[in-house]
Protein backbone atom coordinates (compact mmCIF):
# COMPACT_ATOMS: atom_id res chain seq x y z
CA UNK A 1 0.00 0.00 0.00
CA UNK A 2 2.96 2.49 0.65
CA UNK A 3 3.92 2.14 -3.10
CA UNK A 4 0.58 4.68 -3.63
CA UNK A 5 1.70 7.68 -1.57
CA UNK A 6 3.91 8.51 -4.64
CA UNK A 7 0.81 10.18 -6.14
CA UNK A 8 0.73 12.44 -2.92
CA UNK A 9 0.54 15.72 -5.44
CA UNK A 10 2.08 17.90 -2.66
CA UNK A 11 5.27 15.50 -2.78
CA UNK A 12 5.68 15.18 -6.59
CA UNK A 13 9.12 16.58 -8.15
CA UNK A 14 9.67 20.01 -9.16
CA UNK A 15 12.75 19.73 -10.81
CA UNK A 16 13.51 17.96 -13.67
CA UNK A 17 16.20 16.14 -12.89
CA UNK A 18 14.19 15.05 -9.85
CA UNK A 19 11.28 13.64 -12.18
CA UNK A 20 13.22 11.27 -14.15
CA UNK A 21 14.35 9.14 -11.42
CA UNK A 22 11.23 9.78 -8.92
CA UNK A 23 8.64 6.79 -8.01
CA UNK A 24 9.92 4.40 -10.88
CA UNK A 25 10.07 0.86 -8.76
CA UNK A 26 6.82 1.76 -7.24
CA UNK A 27 5.01 2.05 -10.80
CA UNK A 28 6.34 -0.76 -12.27
CA UNK A 29 5.23 -2.91 -9.23
CA UNK A 30 1.79 -1.67 -9.39
CA UNK A 31 2.13 -1.67 -13.09
CA UNK A 32 2.40 -5.36 -12.69
CA UNK A 33 0.04 -6.07 -10.08
CA UNK A 34 -2.54 -4.99 -12.66
CA UNK A 35 -1.66 -6.14 -16.09
CA UNK A 36 0.12 -3.35 -17.69
CA UNK A 37 4.10 -3.60 -18.67
CA UNK A 38 6.30 -2.31 -16.48
CA UNK A 39 8.53 -0.82 -18.14
CA UNK A 40 6.59 0.89 -20.76
CA UNK A 41 4.57 2.37 -17.89
CA UNK A 42 7.67 3.91 -15.84
CA UNK A 43 8.48 5.59 -18.84
CA UNK A 44 5.66 6.82 -19.52
CA UNK A 45 4.86 8.16 -15.88
CA UNK A 46 8.55 9.94 -16.22
CA UNK A 47 7.20 11.68 -19.31
CA UNK A 48 3.91 12.70 -17.25
CA UNK A 49 5.76 13.81 -14.59
CA UNK A 50 8.50 16.10 -16.74
CA UNK A 51 5.20 17.31 -18.76
CA UNK A 52 3.81 18.58 -15.38
CA UNK A 53 6.49 20.50 -14.73
CA UNK A 54 7.30 22.36 -18.05
CA UNK A 55 3.14 23.30 -18.06
CA UNK A 56 3.19 24.75 -14.68
CA UNK A 57 0.24 22.34 -13.86
CA UNK A 58 1.90 21.54 -10.46
CA UNK A 59 2.32 25.52 -9.93
CA UNK A 60 -1.30 25.58 -10.53
CA UNK A 61 -2.71 22.73 -8.15
CA UNK A 62 -0.17 23.03 -5.38
CA UNK A 63 -2.45 22.95 -2.03
CA UNK A 64 -5.24 20.52 -4.09
CA UNK A 65 -6.23 17.14 -2.52
CA UNK A 66 -5.27 13.80 -4.56
CA UNK A 67 -8.98 13.35 -4.86
CA UNK A 68 -9.09 16.71 -7.02
CA UNK A 69 -5.78 16.73 -7.93
CA UNK A 70 -5.61 13.65 -10.28
CA UNK A 71 -9.09 13.76 -11.80
CA UNK A 72 -8.36 17.15 -12.86
CA UNK A 73 -4.85 16.40 -14.35
CA UNK A 74 -6.59 13.23 -16.51
CA UNK A 75 -9.05 15.97 -17.99
CA UNK A 76 -5.64 18.03 -19.08
CA UNK A 77 -7.52 21.29 -19.70
CA UNK A 78 -5.20 23.13 -21.74
CA UNK A 79 -3.88 19.81 -23.41
CA UNK A 80 -0.36 20.27 -22.55
CA UNK A 81 0.71 17.10 -20.22
CA UNK A 82 1.38 13.83 -22.16
CA UNK A 83 -0.84 11.06 -20.66
CA UNK A 84 -0.16 7.95 -22.94
CA UNK A 85 -2.03 4.49 -22.62
CA UNK A 86 -0.50 2.54 -19.76
CA UNK A 87 -0.43 5.12 -17.26
CA UNK A 88 -4.05 6.67 -18.18
CA UNK A 89 -5.16 2.97 -17.29
CA UNK A 90 -3.21 2.71 -14.27
CA UNK A 91 -4.31 6.20 -12.80
CA UNK A 92 -8.33 5.11 -13.73
CA UNK A 93 -7.51 2.04 -12.21
CA UNK A 94 -6.16 4.10 -8.72
CA UNK A 95 -8.94 6.37 -8.64
CA UNK A 96 -11.90 4.04 -8.73
CA UNK A 97 -10.12 1.72 -5.93
CA UNK A 98 -12.45 2.64 -2.93
CA UNK A 99 -10.18 3.22 0.70
CA UNK A 100 -12.94 1.65 2.37
CA UNK A 101 -16.02 0.10 2.40
CA UNK A 102 -17.99 1.60 5.22
CA UNK A 103 -19.83 3.90 2.66
CA UNK A 104 -21.26 0.86 0.86
CA UNK A 105 -22.06 -0.91 4.14
CA UNK A 106 -24.07 2.27 5.51
CA UNK A 107 -26.64 1.55 2.30
CA UNK A 108 -26.99 -1.78 4.43
CA UNK A 109 -27.52 -0.34 7.39
CA UNK A 110 -30.26 1.75 5.92
CA UNK A 111 -32.18 -0.52 4.59
CA UNK A 112 -32.32 -2.31 7.28
CA UNK A 113 -34.97 -0.32 8.99
CA UNK A 114 -37.16 -0.59 6.79
CA UNK A 115 -36.55 -4.51 6.50
CA UNK A 116 -35.53 -5.95 9.89
CA UNK A 117 -35.46 -9.19 10.39
CA UNK A 118 -39.47 -9.17 12.28
CA UNK A 119 -40.23 -8.44 8.46
CA UNK A 120 -39.48 -12.03 7.26
CA UNK A 121 -42.04 -12.26 4.53
CA UNK A 122 -41.07 -8.85 2.96
CA UNK A 123 -39.24 -10.45 -0.14
CA UNK A 124 -37.18 -8.85 -2.54
CA UNK A 125 -39.66 -8.54 -5.27
CA UNK A 126 -42.04 -6.49 -3.03
CA UNK A 127 -39.65 -3.88 -2.15
CA UNK A 128 -38.25 -3.33 -5.77
CA UNK A 129 -39.28 -0.86 -7.83
CA UNK A 130 -40.29 -2.64 -10.75
CA UNK B 1 -9.96 -0.78 6.56
CA UNK B 2 -11.45 1.55 9.07
CA UNK B 3 -13.52 -1.90 10.08
CA UNK B 4 -10.39 -3.76 10.95
CA UNK B 5 -8.65 0.04 12.65
CA UNK B 6 -11.74 -0.32 15.19
CA UNK B 7 -11.54 -3.94 16.16
CA UNK B 8 -8.08 -3.86 16.66
CA UNK B 9 -8.64 -1.06 19.31
CA UNK B 10 -11.87 -2.83 21.13
CA UNK B 11 -9.74 -6.00 21.04
CA UNK B 12 -6.78 -4.96 22.63
CA UNK B 13 -9.33 -2.89 25.05
CA UNK B 14 -10.78 -6.14 25.86
CA UNK B 15 -7.32 -7.51 26.16
CA UNK B 16 -5.89 -5.41 29.17
CA UNK B 17 -8.42 -5.26 32.73
CA UNK B 18 -8.02 -1.79 33.53
CA UNK B 19 -8.94 -0.47 30.62
CA UNK B 20 -12.56 -2.34 30.67
CA UNK B 21 -12.36 -0.86 33.76
CA UNK B 22 -12.21 2.25 32.34
CA UNK B 23 -14.63 1.53 29.64
CA UNK B 24 -17.16 0.92 32.42
CA UNK B 25 -16.40 3.78 34.47
CA UNK B 26 -17.31 6.08 31.22
CA UNK B 27 -20.55 4.12 30.71
CA UNK B 28 -21.46 4.25 34.41
CA UNK B 29 -21.20 7.89 34.14
CA UNK B 30 -23.68 7.89 30.90
CA UNK B 31 -25.58 5.43 32.59
CA UNK B 32 -26.41 7.64 35.73
CA UNK B 33 -27.83 10.71 33.89
CA UNK B 34 -29.87 9.15 30.89
CA UNK B 35 -30.84 5.49 31.53
CA UNK B 36 -33.13 6.93 35.13
CA UNK B 37 -35.40 9.55 35.05
CA UNK B 38 -34.66 13.24 33.89
CA UNK B 39 -34.18 14.61 36.92
CA UNK B 40 -30.46 14.03 36.98
CA UNK B 41 -29.47 15.35 33.64
CA UNK B 42 -31.64 18.96 34.50
CA UNK B 43 -29.89 18.97 38.43
CA UNK B 44 -26.73 19.09 36.39
CA UNK B 45 -27.37 21.69 33.34
CA UNK B 46 -28.56 23.63 36.45
CA UNK B 47 -25.25 23.08 38.33
CA UNK B 48 -23.53 24.38 35.40
CA UNK B 49 -25.40 27.18 34.87
CA UNK B 50 -25.06 28.53 38.51
CA UNK B 51 -21.39 28.15 37.67
CA UNK B 52 -21.90 29.71 33.89
CA UNK B 53 -21.05 27.27 32.33
CA UNK B 54 -21.81 24.61 29.48
CA UNK B 55 -22.62 20.43 30.02
CA UNK B 56 -21.70 18.49 26.93
CA UNK B 57 -23.51 15.39 26.18
CA UNK B 58 -22.22 12.67 28.15
CA UNK B 59 -22.09 8.82 25.41
CA UNK B 60 -21.16 5.25 26.38
CA UNK B 61 -18.31 3.85 24.65
CA UNK B 62 -20.59 1.20 22.64
CA UNK B 63 -19.07 -2.24 21.59
CA UNK B 64 -19.76 -1.88 18.12
CA UNK B 65 -19.14 1.58 17.18
CA UNK B 66 -16.46 3.89 15.24
CA UNK B 67 -13.37 5.65 17.00
CA UNK B 68 -14.91 8.83 16.53
CA UNK B 69 -17.97 8.13 18.71
CA UNK B 70 -15.53 6.64 21.27
CA UNK B 71 -13.88 9.80 21.16
CA UNK B 72 -16.65 11.80 21.58
CA UNK B 73 -17.93 9.83 24.93
CA UNK B 74 -14.23 10.05 26.13
CA UNK B 75 -14.32 13.79 25.34
CA UNK B 76 -17.32 14.65 26.76
CA UNK B 77 -16.78 13.37 30.35
CA UNK B 78 -13.43 15.11 30.62
CA UNK B 79 -14.99 18.24 29.35
CA UNK B 80 -18.02 17.71 31.80
CA UNK B 81 -15.45 16.31 34.71
CA UNK B 82 -15.39 19.57 36.93
CA UNK B 83 -19.04 20.25 36.72
CA UNK B 84 -19.85 16.23 37.17
CA UNK B 85 -17.47 16.50 40.06
CA UNK B 86 -19.66 19.37 42.24
CA UNK B 87 -23.06 17.95 41.01
CA UNK B 88 -21.95 14.31 42.74
CA UNK B 89 -20.95 16.14 45.84
CA UNK B 90 -23.96 18.37 46.15
CA UNK B 91 -26.02 15.61 45.58
CA UNK B 92 -24.56 13.69 48.67
CA UNK B 93 -24.88 16.62 50.54
CA UNK B 94 -28.41 17.96 49.94
CA UNK B 95 -29.41 13.99 50.63
CA UNK B 96 -31.95 14.23 48.07
CA UNK B 97 -30.96 10.72 46.89
CA UNK B 98 -32.36 7.29 49.13
CA UNK B 99 -31.68 4.34 46.77
CA UNK B 100 -28.74 6.18 44.38
CA UNK B 101 -26.56 6.86 47.32
CA UNK B 102 -23.80 4.35 47.17
CA UNK B 103 -23.41 4.48 43.60
CA UNK B 104 -23.08 8.30 43.94
CA UNK B 105 -20.62 7.95 46.36
CA UNK B 106 -18.97 5.13 44.31
CA UNK B 107 -19.07 6.88 40.94
CA UNK B 108 -17.16 10.15 42.65
CA UNK B 109 -14.31 7.68 44.55
CA UNK B 110 -13.88 6.16 41.03
CA UNK B 111 -13.59 9.38 39.26
CA UNK B 112 -11.34 11.35 41.40
CA UNK B 113 -8.76 8.82 41.31
CA UNK B 114 -5.20 9.58 39.61
CA UNK B 115 -5.72 6.79 37.66
CA UNK B 116 -8.52 7.61 36.22
CA UNK B 117 -7.73 11.27 35.60
CA UNK B 118 -4.59 10.69 33.90
CA UNK B 119 -6.48 7.68 31.49
CA UNK B 120 -8.80 9.89 30.80
CA UNK B 121 -6.60 12.65 29.25
CA UNK B 122 -4.35 9.73 27.69
CA UNK B 123 -7.26 8.15 25.95
CA UNK B 124 -8.57 11.42 24.59
CA UNK B 125 -5.30 12.37 23.28
CA UNK B 126 -4.56 9.03 21.38
CA UNK B 127 -8.45 8.73 20.06
CA UNK B 128 -8.68 11.95 18.69
CA UNK B 129 -5.65 10.63 16.65
CA UNK B 130 -7.23 7.82 15.83
CA UNK B 131 -10.31 8.91 15.24
CA UNK B 132 -8.71 11.25 12.08
CA UNK B 133 -7.85 8.66 10.68
CA UNK B 134 -10.85 6.44 10.83
CA UNK B 135 -12.52 9.17 9.22
CA UNK B 136 -10.40 9.81 6.49
CA UNK B 137 -11.15 6.23 5.13
CA UNK B 138 -14.94 6.82 5.90
CA UNK B 139 -14.96 9.98 3.51
CA UNK B 140 -17.10 9.41 -0.07
CA UNK B 141 -14.07 10.34 -1.97
CA UNK B 142 -11.50 8.71 0.12
CA UNK B 143 -8.76 7.18 -2.26
CA UNK B 144 -5.54 4.93 -0.80
CA UNK B 145 -3.43 7.76 -2.30
CA UNK B 146 -1.65 8.61 1.01
CA UNK B 147 -3.05 6.30 3.61
CA UNK B 148 -0.06 4.50 4.16
CA UNK B 149 1.74 7.55 5.65
CA UNK B 150 -1.07 8.25 7.75
CA UNK B 151 -1.40 4.93 9.02
CA UNK B 152 2.39 5.08 9.96
CA UNK B 153 1.72 8.68 11.67
CA UNK B 154 -0.42 7.08 14.03
CA UNK B 155 1.57 4.56 14.75
CA UNK B 156 4.55 6.88 15.45
CA UNK B 157 2.27 8.90 17.52
CA UNK B 158 1.81 5.41 19.76
CA UNK B 159 5.13 4.77 20.04
CA UNK B 160 6.29 8.30 21.08
CA UNK B 161 3.24 8.55 23.53
CA UNK B 162 5.18 5.51 25.31
CA UNK B 163 7.28 8.41 26.68
CA UNK B 164 6.46 11.91 25.83
CA UNK B 165 2.52 12.61 26.12
CA UNK B 166 -0.21 14.64 23.84
CA UNK B 167 -1.79 17.63 24.39
CA UNK B 168 -4.47 16.64 26.79
CA UNK B 169 -2.17 14.96 29.35
CA UNK B 170 0.16 17.74 29.05
CA UNK B 171 -2.36 20.38 29.92
CA UNK B 172 -3.89 18.02 32.87
CA UNK B 173 0.02 18.32 34.55
CA UNK B 174 0.30 22.22 34.26
CA UNK B 175 -3.07 22.70 35.72
CA UNK B 176 -2.29 19.76 38.60
CA UNK B 177 -0.26 20.28 41.81
CA UNK B 178 1.80 18.29 44.43
CA UNK B 179 1.51 19.00 48.18
CA UNK B 180 4.35 17.04 49.49
CA UNK B 181 3.64 15.13 52.63
CA UNK B 182 2.78 17.57 55.47
CA UNK B 183 0.98 17.79 58.61
CA UNK B 184 -2.46 19.49 58.29
CA UNK B 185 -1.09 22.56 59.90
CA UNK B 186 1.13 23.39 57.48
CA UNK B 187 -1.39 22.72 54.43
CA UNK B 188 -3.54 25.06 55.90
CA UNK B 189 -1.26 27.77 56.12
CA UNK B 190 -1.49 28.39 52.47
CA UNK B 191 2.28 30.61 52.39
CA UNK B 192 4.42 27.84 53.77
CA UNK B 193 2.77 25.34 51.50
CA UNK B 194 5.19 24.36 48.05
CA UNK B 195 2.88 23.76 45.10
CA UNK B 196 4.32 23.10 41.46
CA UNK B 197 3.19 21.28 38.42
CA UNK B 198 4.00 17.63 38.22
CA UNK B 199 5.55 15.57 35.47
CA UNK B 200 3.80 12.09 34.86
CA UNK B 201 5.41 9.99 37.26
CA UNK B 202 5.11 12.49 40.06
CA UNK B 203 1.54 12.84 39.33
CA UNK B 204 0.70 9.08 40.00
CA UNK B 205 3.51 7.83 42.66
CA UNK B 206 3.39 10.79 44.88
CA UNK B 207 3.31 10.15 48.16
CA UNK B 208 1.47 13.67 49.24
CA UNK B 209 -1.92 15.12 48.08
CA UNK B 210 -2.15 15.79 44.46
CA UNK B 211 -4.69 18.72 43.52
CA UNK B 212 -6.51 18.46 39.59
CA UNK B 213 -8.92 21.65 39.02
CA UNK B 214 -8.83 22.13 42.89
CA UNK B 215 -9.92 18.46 43.27
CA UNK B 216 -7.91 16.06 45.65
CA UNK B 217 -6.94 13.23 44.13
CA UNK B 218 -6.77 9.81 45.91
CA UNK B 219 -4.84 7.02 45.12
CA UNK B 220 -3.97 3.61 46.83
CA UNK B 221 -0.47 1.43 46.37
CA UNK B 222 -1.96 -0.73 43.65
CA UNK B 223 -3.23 1.96 41.88
CA UNK B 224 0.33 3.39 41.97
CA UNK B 225 2.01 -0.01 41.09
CA UNK B 226 0.41 -0.27 37.57
CA UNK B 227 -1.37 2.66 35.95
CA UNK B 228 1.80 3.29 33.43
CA UNK B 229 2.18 -0.47 33.40
CA UNK B 230 -1.09 -0.88 31.85
CA UNK B 231 -0.57 2.35 29.34
CA UNK B 232 2.59 0.75 28.20
CA UNK B 233 0.95 -3.03 28.15
CA UNK B 234 -1.91 -1.35 26.15
CA UNK B 235 0.30 -0.02 23.21
CA UNK B 236 2.24 -3.11 23.55
CA UNK B 237 -0.58 -5.08 22.60
CA UNK B 238 -1.80 -2.57 19.86
CA UNK B 239 1.49 -2.06 17.86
Amino acid sequence: MADFDIFVPHQLPHNLSDAQFYGIAEIQRLAARFDLEPVKTSKEWSYLLTSFITSNFLCDHKVKKSWFFWPEALKNPNGDLRWSENIRKLMEIILTLPAGSAKTERAFSIMKHAKYDGRSSLTVNTMDDK
Amino acid sequence: MPHRLELTIKGTFALVTMMRNFEDEINTVSNFYYSHSSKRKSHLDMTAEKLKQRTYALNKIRKVGWAASSARSIRGVRRNLPILFIDLRSKLKEKELEDSWPEVKGMLNHLTTRKFIFLLHFMSDFYNTMSILSESYQEDTALLIGKEKSRLNLVNYSIKSKNSYGPEVIEMLGHSRRYPALDESDIDSDNEVESHACNVEEFLTSEGKVFWNDEELTANRRQRENVLETKNSFLEILL
